[in-house]
């Protein structure tokens, strides 16, 4: 556990040196920046909607009940600007996007593509982790943004349609806009930057650590997935903390 | 690149007292040798004497728990040495990137590192494919390609960077004889045309034998003997003997006469 860790900071080191190649590298950017939303958007979109919906569902007949439904908008902006969307988002990558480099990059490993890279004095962080970090650094706080707007519309429609809540769009979208101000999504935007960089940065150091053929790859995945997302809620504890204070001490 | 050209051939390699273990077992023991400047130095041994291992401590892919390498008297593990040398390996699967074409593996070097325009880059690449027998493959991906294909595409790519040093992990494995022949050639001329220090390693005798200038005999990790063709022929040392088939070529001559 401690080499993983050790290994995993080296690795965040390398890469902020190599960070000035980020220009050189942006066509592989690009390139993974179009995996990553094609093999997510989706699976966001029904995500999301249906988290917004859950949330309306399960607060809007209580609010209701104490003459609180104008504060539906509000409660499903808040949750999943702050807190669904960001955390949901980024279990997603990880399982759908960080699984798929850990697997991609750990075969390269056992089948020697990366030897092969060092042999012709290329990098494999330049070549395989900073893209890939960047990429996903940019697409999660995108996707983040992206899930609020739909996670939203989804409280929107259960909050009108389900018999329990009964409000007007109008209703729920006034209270939304009252209670939800830049600094929620900032908010949520900055846990989903940390947590993106977090999903990379395990997803890539297991890839490089794979050995022992293909079984070792499935190891890998399966490390890769679990101590991201295991990280994900770790460390959702402490920035929500640490957001909440300088949300108090502005 | 082609100023290079004039130093490729004075570039050896030195191994002085190289120590490698894993999990407490010896996998290298010893090993002191040298390798002269444009030489064609081949390592044979059985399977599991420690050839590849060694091969990748030559190139720096391992470290070894103690001993040197040293090319043109500087350590293999020194960045420097990179930028002075170029060091080219031919991988026993090949290692070809398997996300990319046959053209974009080739030219993957000189790509990465920016040295030559894009068309100046494709042109090279046409030229070392049509070197190993792959004209017009450019656009296929590696995924698609044979045993054989795979190694020649590899040589292309270790060709591509004009290596002062080059090292071949089994080049023939796992090929039919007309491929292997193709490429044991092909790893002569290289050398005769560009005067490369070439590294075979093989436990092919046939192939150790036919291209080597000198032959080292590795077993269970121990550099036995070293020299030419001739002289590891003559060898007396009874394992030398064994992986040369002395034994086998005895026992049907002797049959031979009968």
């Amino acid at each position: 556990m401690f080499k993983s860790i050790g290994s995993t900071v080296l690795l965040f080191l390398e890469f902020l040196r190599a960070l000035p190649r980020a220009w050189r590298e942006r066509q592989k950017i690009y390139e993974q920046l179009f995996e990553i939303g094609n093999a997510s958007l989706l699976m966001a979109c029904v995500l999301s909607v249906f988290i917004g919906g859950v949330i309306a569902l399960q607060t809007g007949p209580v609010l209701v009940e104490r003459g609180l439904s104008s504060a539906i908008g509000g409660l499903v902006g808040l949750s999943m600007c702050k807190e669904f969307a960001p955390v949901m988002m980024s279990v997603l990558i990880a399982g759908r996007i960080g699984s798929a480099m850990t697997a991609e990059i750990g075969s390269m490993r056992v089948y020697q593509e990366i030897d092969a890279l060092r042999t012709m004095n290329i990098n494999p962080v330049h070549y395989l982790v900073l893209p890939r970090l960047l990429a996903i650094a940019i697409a999660l706080p995108t996707l983040v943004i992206f899930s609020v707007l739909v996670g939203w519309m989804g409280g929107g429609f259960v909050s009108v349609f389900n018999h329990s809540i009964a409000i007007t769009f109008e209703a729920y979208f006034h209270n939304l806009r009252e209670v939800v101000e830049f600094a929620d999504i900032l908010n949520g935007l900055i846990k989903s930057f940390v947590f993106a960089v977090v999903i990379g940065l395990v997803a890539c150091q297991q890839g490089l650590m794979t050995t022992g053929g293909p079984r070792g790859i499935g190891y890998s995945v399966t490390r890769s997935v679990v101590n991201s997302i295991v990280m994900i809620l770790i460390l959702d504890y402490f920035l929500t903390r640490f957001l909440l204070f300088m949300e108090s001490h502005p | 690149m082609n100023a290079s050209a004039t130093v490729r051939s004075h570039v050896g390699l030195e191994i002085k007292g190289l120590h490698k273990s894993y999990a407490g077992v010896p996998v290298l023991k010893d090993i002191n040798l040298r390798i002269a400047p444009g030489e064609r130095f081949v390592l044979m041994g059985p399977s599991g004497s420690g050839k590849s291992v060694l091969l990748r401590h030559l190139i720096g892919l391992e470290t070894p728990d103690s001993g040197e390498i040293l090319v043109n008297g500087k350590s293999v593990y020194d960045e420097t040495l990179r930028v002075e040398c170029r060091l080219a390996m031919v991988f026993q699967s090949g290692a070809l990137l398997n996300s990319l074409t046959v053209g974009q593996n080739v030219g993957l070097y000189l790509a990465e590192h920016r040295l030559l325009p894009v068309p100046d880059i494709e042109r090279v690449v046409t030229e070392k494919l049509e070197l190993v027998g792959l004209k017009g493959q450019e656009e296929r991906p590696v995924s698609d390609l044979s045993g054989g294909m795979r190694k020649r595409v590899a040589i292309a790519r270790a060709l591509v960077m004009e290596p002062h040093l080059i090292f071949y992990d089994e080049p023939t494995s796992e090929l039919d004889p007309l491929s292997a022949f193709t490429i044991a050639e092909e790893i002569v001329q290289l050398n005769r045309r560009i005067g490369t220090t070439s590294v075979v390693v093989t436990h092919d005798r046939e192939l150790g034998l036919g291209i080597a200038d000198r032959l080292g005999i590795l077993f269970d990790g121990e550099l036995l003997a070293v020299g030419t063709p001739d002289e590891i022929r003559a060898s007396r040392h009874p394992s030398v003997q064994k992986l040369l088939g002395v034994d086998f070529r005895l026992t049907t001559s002797n049959r031979s006469p009968s």
